[in-house]
């Protein structure tokens, strides 16, 4: 996630632990038994919730500019 | 993944998480560290094309992230504490408690005056020896022949050994009426112990005379033997 972002990391999951407690995110470990295949600790996956997906959906309409730049990093 | 498989991580970085760690709350803090040490993993081996510093720098840069998380973490609980689950709370209760504390010892009778002999040096390095089982303040704890015991063989754990009896006395002073006062009678080590003054002319009229010393404490001294103003 701190790769993927760009930016660092005590930036990162402060917001990302506010998305969760707002409730516009969930988080789930994933199972062990492919970590455990790959060697590799276990990764912790973040999912929109319905109410991350209507705020998503607000903002990218309120800043346009930001949904451009978001489908530049994704590209 | 259980708690005891370990990955290959730099030692600076993985330190900084267990420091950074003792700041997050106690129930977020396994979890905590789950999700950084395994962050610092995939950190980690994404920087290894680089050279040994950068390696080094990547990873301490990250991990130097975890204080601000950490931090968040610790000023934004999401659950209600319970009573006494906070550091201030704990702070501010101690501090109420010492106040009434503080308010009861000052109100209880003779609390001040017993506070204020705790307080004299001389009293610090001072035991009083009892028969087992037995206190009392209007009698002697201890006969005579035991004293003396004490003072013949006491000088290898004590510097001084005095003793004392409580007691009824007549008192006469010249502005006040005689009246019979309860006194202690002691040793002259006393005086020496307790570190209480005395005058060297009283203590030679009081040898010359073979009579004792009366001391009074100043209060005793103001409210009782003193003329009504």
């Amino acid at each position: 996630m701190f790769s993927a972002e760009g930016l660092p990391s005590g930036t990162v999951y402060p917001a990302v632990r506010r998305l969760e407690r707002d409730g516009l995110i969930q988080s789930q470990w994933e199972r062990g038994v492919a970590a455990e295949a790959e060697k590799r600790p276990l990764r912790k996956y973040y999912n929109l919730t319905p109410a991350g997906r209507t705020t998503l959906a607000a903002s990218q309409k309120r800043y346009p500019l930001l949904t451009k730049l978001t489908a530049e990093v994704d590209a | 993944m259980s708690d005891r498989q370990t990955f290959e991580r730099p030692l600076t970085a993985t330190f900084l998480l267990h420091c950074c760690a003792c700041i997050v709350p106690a129930r977020d803090r396994w979890e905590w560290r789950q999700e950084w040490h395994s962050e610092l993993w995939y950190v980690y081996r994404e920087s290894e094309a680089l050279s040994a510093f950068g390696i080094w720098s990547t990873c301490t840069r990250f991990a130097l992230g975890a204080v601000n998380d950490a931090l968040w973490l610790r000023c934004n609980a999401e659950t209600p504490r319970g009573f006494l689950q906070s550091a201030r709370d704990c702070a501010t209760w101690l501090v109420l408690l010492s106040a009434c504390t503080f308010v009861v010892a000052v109100v209880l009778p003779g609390s001040r005056e017993a506070l204020t002999s705790m307080n004299r040096p001389a009293t610090r390095n001072v035991v009083s020896i009892t028969r087992a089982g037995l206190i009392s303040h209007t009698a002697p704890t201890i006969d005579l022949d035991e004293y003396e015991h004490w003072n013949a063989r006491g000088g290898k754990w004590f510097s001084d050994v005095a003793f004392y009896r409580v007691t009824k006395a007549d008192i006469t002073a010249p502005f006040a009426n005689p009246a019979q006062k309860t006194v202690a009678v002691a040793t002259q080590s006393f005086a020496r112990i307790l570190d209480l003054e005395v005058s060297p002319d009283a203590a030679a009229t009081a040898a010359t005379h073979h009579c004792g010393i009366l001391l009074l404490a100043p209060a005793a001294h103001r409210t009782q033997l003193q003329p009504e103003h």
